[in-house]
């Protein structure tokens, strides 16, 4: 046993370098997907809670663009009720009243889309549009108000937490909506 | 003690875990030395033969010569190389290669190592033989190369003359990055790796300013030179809303104006002498005023949109920003017969961003600033001419006030508050007029607008008129239309200001 002592010693360190390796490997990968998991989670939540009930049961009112209008302050917008899926989350419920003001045509094109919604802890939501919800609008001045405008109402109508909206363009933040209304504040 | 075989053992086990790991890293990093030069061209590859020169490696420029079918010649010392796009003449033992008027710095000298054998270092294929060539020659790895065909980047240059500075707006159908280099006599514009393929204007700048504006194949894709005028003083570049198009302003230095009006500036009162004090000591002198220069009774009238932004365009026919620099122009026309002059922020088919809007108006120190535009809402019937006023009301206005009553800068986009009210009254009075030419009621509206928002004197954002209406559209499509239009966007401006 003596004469093979070198050996066993170094076959030992051998295979605990090879073995710590491995281990940190194995660390790294397990760290990989648990993130890629965690983002999955994230839209299955979203995706369960969408298909809770049978059929959308949460009646919400939508502020909607009055065709014709062209002052914020004179009917600009009109009063409709939805429904949408049931759901105790309210970025989930955000999300939903989003993407049924994005169907209004033709103010927004059919690209239009809501890429993300955060909430802040002092009542501020962030709406992450789509560059085609702003850059397909149909229109000028008018468009961008009622598309920004009919969002803010909307959202605040319906989510009490909510007290003010402000807008994204592709993730990024911008001077305007689609080249005219000022975006650099929240909107009320 | 252990037996012989332990230690011959140890020793075999510590050449395996030690040693050979050692060699491969070490043949790893010299697994360049005396490597050829692969260049690939299309699915063939050549080499360049290398060779070691007092520690630093070499290729052969012959071999060069041959794969990328240039011209060589020899004449003793030195050497000319000629490609599609010019020529270079080396030196043997000099780091310096010649290209037209400059010359390009190489890490290391050129060697001559005898009649005929020239061999150059690897930066010269990178510094120095792409200003010759009609591919791009890249680099893909270690002393591997690859020829690209060029993409082509067109550039237009646009030249706007103004009295004070000059204007020159590069528009490139690529996303070049966009580089300017001041020198002491020009100012170099480059764009990136792309082949430049020029489009000068056909209007000249200002000679004053600008001497001379030519396409410089002295950059190594191409470019442009701007040779400074002798009243050049400085330039800025301004950011634009698209990576294909870079403004550079050309000033002329702050006194040289003198093709706006201008009011003479008051000069500074007479200082007091000192009142001696009975104590013996004197009131300390009054500071003089400054009074800052003025451009006089200007009103900046904005067209909006331009370029490649059209607006709002219910046809490839039906351009708003095609209608908003018509209607611009006769109003600046019609402001001619006042006591008032206009400036447009644009007269050319530009898309000058928002920020350089709003701060021609504040540079010009305007009475009013006039931003032009036409309507478009999803629905048919809007209709008729809409004025908006910005506002800060309806949203949180996150601007920092001192407080503490010290002058203090004011953020760029709080400028108009200020002037608010007058931009209502401003605004009231231009679209009581436009709704009489229209035959609408409509009401001035706040809306809160990125562009009004810096502005340092009463603005507006008129549309005038809905081209998304089909009557509108009719009467809007005649001169006739346009310049009562005009008639009456002047009219309420002369009530406003008289």
């Amino acid at each position: 046993m003596r004469k093979y002592r070198s050996l066993i010693i170094a076959l030992i360190l051998l295979l605990a370098t090879g073995g710590i390796g491995y281990y940190l490997y194995r660390l790294e990968r397990q760290r990989q997907t648990e993130l890629t998991e965690s983002s999955h989670q994230n839209l299955n939540a979203e995706a369960s809670a969408l298909s809770k009930g049978a059929s959308p049961s949460l009646s919400v009112k939508l502020h909607l663009y009055n065709p014709g209008r062209v002052d914020p302050k004179s009917d600009f917008l009109y009063v409709q009720e939805r429904s949408i899926f049931e759901t105790d989350d309210k970025v989930l419920k955000a999300r939903q009243i989003v993407n049924e003001v994005l169907k209004s045509r033709p103010l927004f094109s059919d690209k239009a889309t809501l890429r993300q919604i955060y909430l802040l802890d002092d009542g501020t939501a962030i709406v992450d549009l789509s560059d085609q919800a702003a850059k397909e609008l149909t229109g000028g001045i008018t468009s961008e108000m009622a598309a920004v405008l009919s969002i803010t109402r909307s959202l605040r109508a319906n989510i009490q937490e909510i007290k003010q909206v402000r807008f994204l363009v592709g993730g990024q933040q911008t001077d305007t909506f689609a080249g005219h209304v000022s975006i650099q504040q929240p909107f009320r | 003690m252990a037996k012989p075989g332990t230690y011959r053992l140890a020793g075999a086990l510590f050449f395996l875990l030690a040693v050979i790991p050692l060699i491969i890293a070490y043949s790893a990093l010299n697994a360049n030395a005396d490597d050829d030069l692969q260049i690939w061209i299309g699915e063939k590859k050549s080499s360049v033969d290398s060779r070691s020169n007092q520690g630093k490696t070499y290729f052969e420029l012959r071999d060069l010569v041959e794969i990328l079918h240039l011209g060589f010649q020899e004449n003793e010392n030195e050497a000319t190389v000629s490609g599609p796009r010019g020529q270079l003449r080396l030196t043997g033992n000099r780091p310096l290669v010649r290209f037209k008027d400059e010359y390009i710095l190489l890490n290391q000298v050129v060697w001559r190592r005898k009649e005929k054998e020239w061999y150059v270092s690897e930066d010269f294929l990178q510094k120095a033989l792409p200003m010759i060539l009609s591919q791009k020659l890249e680099r893909q790895g270690t002393l591997s190369y690859r020829m690209f065909p060029f993409e082509q980047n067109r550039v237009q240059v646009e030249v706007t003359n103004f009295p004070d500075h000059v204007r020159l707006t590069f528009t490139q159908t690529q996303n070049a990055p966009i580089k300017i280099q001041e020198f002491q006599d020009s100012i170099r514009v480059g764009f990136g790796d792309y082949l430049v393929v020029p489009a000068l204007p056909n209007v000249k700048p200002d000679s004053r300013i600008v001497k001379g504006l030519q396409f410089d194949t002295t950059e190594i894709y191409g470019g442009f030179r701007i040779d400074k005028g002798q009243n050049y003083y400085n330039f800025r570049e301004y950011p634009s809303d698209r990576p294909t198009r870079k403004v550079v302003d050309l000033y002329a230095p702050p006194l040289a104006a003198h093709t706006v009006p201008e009011v003479t500036p008051q000069p500074p009162p007479e200082p007091t002498p000192p009142v001696p004090q009975p104590g013996g000591g004197t009131t300390p002198e009054p500071v003089p005023v400054y009074k800052p220069r003025q451009f006089g009774n200007l009103i900046t009238v904005d067209p909006g949109h331009g370029g490649e932004d059209y607006g709002v365009h219910p046809s490839q026919e039906d351009l708003e920003k095609n209608y908003t620099l018509r209607i611009a122009e006769r109003i600046e026309a019609r402001l001619r017969s006042t006591a008032y002059r206009g400036t447009l922020t644009r007269n050319q088919d530009t898309d000058p961003a928002a920020a350089q809007r709003s701060a021609m108006a504040n540079y010009y120190q305007s009475r009013c600033y006039l931003s032009i535009h036409l309507g478009g809402a999803p629905a048919k019937d809007a209709r008729g001419p809409v004025v908006y006023v910005h506002t800060y009301g309806g949203q949180e206005s996150e601007a920092h006030d001192s407080g503490s009553g010290e002058k203090s800068l004011t953020p760029w986009d709080m400028g108009q508050k200020p002037f608010a009210a007058q931009s209502r009254q401003l605004g009231t009075l231009i679209q009581a007029e436009l709704n009489s030419v229209f035959g609408t009621e409509n009401h001035v509206v706040e809306v809160p607008l990125a562009q009004l928002a810096p502005v340092t004197s009463p603005a507006v954002l008129i549309e005038a008129g809905f081209l998304t209406n089909s009557d509108d559209q009719g009467k809007l499509a005649t001169g006739e239309f346009q310049d009562r239009i005009a008639v009456a966007i002047v009219k309420a401006i002369q009530r406003f200001l008289d």
